[in-house]
């Protein structure tokens, strides 16, 4: 099955504030095959976290609006799927996880009833009692069932065949949604579930709250998992136990994953891929042990070398002169030019450089993809 | 210069937070529990240092921080600044000393007045250490001239006919008006590399950095000699924080300052500090020049806590080893190493006795605080992983808190 899980096609996402408009996101393009991680990473404002709630259409709209473009999930364009039917994608479809567990985790509910509320939606929805988006086979798809045709799921509600005999099952028990949360807790390696169940929110500590919303996000699932900064609000050590817990369960449940981060340590442990954003553009894309070892693109390169990986001795650290631009008062051509060190007048005429494979720097696997016109001649850049 | 006190020093300085006892708790006669935040830690800053503190969130780091800048009290323990009691000031004294040491808070949105400009905003130290000058100033004259009518009163009595010289008043700082604050904030904010063209914009209006310039230039205005740097960087981007790291060594060749750096990010304390000291529960654990701590580190959480940092760096993408669970609680704290719990090679004596911060031979300023140093210095943390594998010795530290500590190879 080489169909990829989720291709987002020039997608372009635009924020109406008061009287004025920007494009958080502009023309972005990338493709998740089945089981593989890709990441995203980009400074604050690039429009990565849009990125990451437009492809649920979780973004509110309005202010946020999708301006152009497709969003194919397992062969069905979300673009056009009107929003009373959303609800049908996410979860069973596309789960979740935020950056800032305790905001997304309700307060009033203990963490059985969190995590068993999803659950008992996806047996509803495997059940036939409520719609299912069951377009293709899944890692999680039992059935093996036909593709359907996109005008079917947008005009009826997919029902499994075989979903009416379901029907009359009984449905589960408390019991069986204890044990089913159970499992899911062991899953994410949670000593002691037991006590855990029990216990509201408020009660835990920020990596095992940070467990619980990946094992909500996994007891539904989900072909595709968008991870938004999952271990940004942690502490390092913390960081370090849910990332492993992360890659092992990557192997696990072999569900895609689009890892959104602003820190490159975390992403170049965890992602295969790994897509660079920066003022709404993706300017780089490809293997992740391509990009940190030779990037072709000047903001990833200038990115990589501004970490901090020397002494006092070694002052001053190289940095990126002046800061990143304004989304409503964008400089004309390639975004990134006037911050370039290897800029050309082309930089500042030309539109954008659209996302083209460089050559010679793949030699199998996803190809390196740079917005630059000098792709080629970065690597050779000092 | 080598019998000057160094300009902070700490001894033993300690912070419990009481909890608040619930009517039981007074009737049952339970004796009343605190949170030991920061628990006895000794530290010296010389004139021009950076020292960091690097440890997880609750180990006291923000909080010593806190209490160094008087901005709590200290439960126990002495702080000298210059070889002065801190400790005993307190009113107008207090509030004049406070320009000696600046704090940079950490969080750049929650620290700045949304309803003052930034002149107010920057300004702000400035009129108040104006105000401590001219009450001081003013004290000094009412004093001399007192003076000055009790020695004219004497002598009238003594029925001298010499005259009693008038005092030599000191000058009274005249009283600041916005133009003067203005002019001066116009002078500090090119330090930090903003334009003076923002004066009169209001702080919502910067990114995350530039809020963090202006919070880093109401602390340089009132010309510190020590700033409390608390998360400078934590919720910026690698690009500025870059920018803002550069500026902070920068501006301290410029002026001789000495920096607390608090963080929890050791790529920023590698890049800024001359020495680190690593905070574990309210204790160092670990203090020493920047390269012999973080290249040779010695205590096991220290090397737990360096393994445990993402690398930008695909080829070095491997199993980490991990500290097991998560930090324990604080409230009156049992004896014995805080770290045993967590240890890999924790031993019996380590739960009976606390260990104490020892220099470690053959390394002038590194000490460290665990009774095994010497056994586990030589471990590298790539062995740690075999050491760690899944040993029972990685018991979680309660139920709650509890999680998996088997690496996965």
């Amino acid at each position: 099955m080489t169909q990829p899980v989720l291709s987002v096609e020039n997608l372009s996402v635009e924020y109406e504030v008061g009287a004025g408009r920007f494009q958080a996101v502009s023309d972005v393009s990338l493709v998740i095959p089945p089981g593989r991680v890709v990441g995203i990473v980009g400074e604050t404002g690039c429009g990565k976290s849009t990125l990451a709630q437009a492809i649920p259409r979780l973004l509110p709209e309005p202010p946020a609006h999708i301006l152009s473009g497709k969003i194919i999930f397992q062969g069905v364009d979300l673009v056009p799927v009107p929003r009373g039917k959303l609800p049908m994608v996410r979860g069973t479809g596309i789960g979740m996880i935020f950056q800032e567990p305790l905001n997304s985790l309700n307060p009033a509910f203990r963490v059985f009833d969190q995590i068993a509320e999803s659950i008992q939606i996806r047996h509803w929805r495997e059940m036939g009692v409520l719609p299912v988006f069951h377009p293709g086979p899944t890692p999680w798809d039992y059935s093996h069932r036909p593709l359907p045709e996109t005008a079917d799921v947008l005009s009826h509600s997919v029902i499994p065949p075989g979903a009416k005999e379901k029907v009359q099952r009984k449905a589960l028990s408390r019991a069986d949604y204890r044990r089913e949360v159970l499992d899911y807790l062991r899953l994410v390696r949670i000593n002691d579930p037991e006590t855990i169940l029990n216990l509201y929110p408020h009660e835990l500590s920020g990596g095992m709250r940070q467990r619980i919303m990946i094992a909500m996000a996994l007891s539904e699932k989900p072909a595709l998992l968008i991870a938004d900064e999952p271990t940004s609000a942690l502490d390092v050590t913390i960081q370090a136990q849910v990332l492993t817990l992360m890659k092992e369960l990557i192997d696990e449940v072999s569900a895609s994953i689009l890892y959104i981060s602003h820190d490159l340590g975390v992403v170049a442990e965890t992602a295969d891929d790994l897509g660079v954003m920066y003022a709404g553009r993706l300017v780089e894309f490809g293997p992740v042990a391509d990009i940190f070892e030779r990037p072709r693109h000047p903001y990833t390169k200038s990115l990589l070398r501004s970490i901090p990986t020397r002494y006092k001795t070694d002052w001053p650290m190289p940095t990126i002169p002046g800061s990143v631009p304004n989304l409503s008062l964008l400089p004309r051509g390639c975004r990134f030019h006037p911050r370039c060190a290897l800029a050309r007048p082309i930089c500042g005429q030309e539109p954008h450089p659209p996302l083209r494979v460089v050559e010679g720097a793949t030699a199998s696997g996803t190809p390196h993809q740079s917005a630059c016109h000098f792709a080629e001649e970065v690597a050779s850049q000092p | 210069m080598t019998d000057a006190p160094p300009l902070l020093e700490t001894e033993g300085v300690t912070k419990f937070f009481p909890i608040v006892r619930s009517i039981q708790d007074v009737l049952g006669r339970r004796t009343a529990r605190a949170i030991h935040a920061v628990d006895g830690v000794s530290i010296t800053v010389q004139a021009g240092e950076t020292v960091g503190l690097i440890g997880e969130s609750g180990s006291g780091k923000t909080t010593l921080g806190w209490v160094i800048a008087r901005l709590h009290e200290a439960t126990g323990g002495a702080i000298r600044f210059e070889g002065h009691d801190v400790l005993a000031l307190d009113g107008t004294e207090l509030r004049h000393w406070r320009h000696n040491v600046q704090v940079v808070f950490q969080d750049p949105v929650g620290s700045l007045d949304p309803r003052l400009k930034v002149w107010q905003v920057v300004g702000e130290p400035v009129r108040a250490q104006n105000q401590m000058d001219r009450w001081f100033a003013r004290r000094e004259r009412k004093r001399l001239r007192a003076e000055h009518r009790a020695a004219v009163k004497r002598s009238r009595e003594a029925g001298t006919t010499t005259e009693v010289p008038p005092p030599t008043l000191p000058p009274m700082p005249p009283r600041l008006s916005n133009a003067d604050i203005r002019r001066q904030v116009a002078v500090a904010l090119p330090l930090v590399g903003l334009m003076p063209a923002v004066l009169d914009q209001y702080p919502h209006e910067f990114s995350g950095g530039g809020r963090q310039r202006i919070s880093l230039a109401r602390a340089l205005i009132v010309n510190p000699k020590l700033i409390v740097l608390d998360e400078p960087t934590s919720a910026l981007d690698v690009a500025v924080q870059a920018q803002i790291l550069n500026r902070l060594i920068e501006l301290q060749r410029e002026r001789g300052l000495a920096y607390i750096l608090i963080t929890h990010n050791v790529a920023a304390v590698r890049f800024v500090a001359d020495r680190v000291a690593v905070m574990y529960l309210g204790q160092i654990v670990e203090i020493g020049p920047v390269r012999e701590v973080l290249e040779r580190p010695v205590h096991p959480y220290t090397k737990a806590l360096l393994a445990a940092l993402p690398v930008a760096d695909v080829r070095r993408r491997r199993t980490r080893y991990r500290i097991g669970g998560d930090i324990p609680t604080l409230v009156d704290p049992k004896p014995g190493c805080r770290f045993a719990p967590r240890c890999p090679f924790v031993e019996e004596r380590c739960k009976a006795t606390d260990p104490p911060l020892v220099p470690r031979p053959g390394a002038p300023g590194h000490q460290v605080a665990c009774l095994r140093a010497e056994e586990v210095a030589s471990i590298a943390p790539a062995e740690l992983l075999q050491e760690a594998g899944p040993a029972p010795a990685l018991t979680a530290t309660d139920g709650a808190s509890a999680s998996a500590t088997a690496p996965i190879s």
